[in-house]
């Protein structure tokens, strides 16, 4: 019987590494977005863009 | 076969932009539930594709103000464009095309429109989400700026809040900025 051979360059990741978002790289743009989706725009109706 | 390369490119950069907007909702929520409680799970937001399911689920909405079946032929024609359909969890909130020009420099927002009529969970916050997934496909693609196509008298002042301006030719757009690494 042979024992398992491990990988030495593959870690177990820990479950706090796990549970932690993975962190996404942002314009300054793109972070007032996510400052604005946090409350939402009160009155946004429901077509925005198109002519129906 | 350039197109066909050019096609299987595209639909990355497609889903590398919804998988960003999501990722990116998602650590919003992280951020404000340390702050405190949330009255909204933004970690249940998903953008996909307008697909089989989310025109199936469109119509169960009532009375859209479209038909979305019609962005399946132009998906078709228009290989480097961008379709998004915004779910939270099993129920479809929102859908929208945008398309860019041959030069990719500017992205046309042709269609978007929430859930019409009913209360959903994103009510709100369906013109930020569709940008945001638009922003990152337009710093993907390299674009320059984001246009609203059309858009109506009353979401004019939406789009102002996701820093859209009118430009020298009346039209309502927004500069994309560039990552600085």
């Amino acid at each position: 019987m042979h024992g398992v051979i491990r990988n030495p360059h593959i870690r177990k990741r820990s479950s706090a590494q796990e549970n932690k978002p993975v962190k996404v790289e942002l314009t300054a743009s793109q972070r007032r977005i996510l400052q604005v989706l946090a409350t939402g725009i009160e009155g946004e109706p429901d077509v925005l863009a198109g002519r129906p | 076969m350039p197109r066909e390369r050019t096609h299987l490119r595209y639909q990355l950069y497609r889903s590398r932009a919804r998988t960003l907007a999501a990722t990116s909702a998602a650590q919003l929520q992280h951020e404000l539930e340390l702050a405190g409680p949330t009255d909204i799970d933004l970690s249940q937001v998903r953008f996909d594709a307008i697909n089989a399911q989310a025109l199936d689920a469109c119509e169960r909405w009532e009375d859209p103000h479209f038909l979305w079946d019609e962005v399946i032929g132009w998906k078709a024609k228009e290989p480097l464009s961008l379709d998004i359909a915004i779910w939270f969890e099993e129920e479809l909130c929102g859908l929208c095309f945008a398309n860019p020009n041959n030069s990719r420099q500017r992205i046309r927002i042709v269609r978007l429109e929430g859930r019409p009529r009913e209360a959903h969970p994103l009510k709100n916050r369906i013109a930020a989400l569709a940008v945001s997934a638009i922003e990152h496909y337009a710093v993907i693609i390299g674009s320059r700026f984001i246009e609203v196509q059309e858009p109506l008298e009353g979401a004019i002042s939406i789009y102002k809040r996701l820093d859209f301006y009118e430009d020298a030719e009346g039209r309502l757009v927004k500069t994309v900025e560039s990552l600085v690494s």
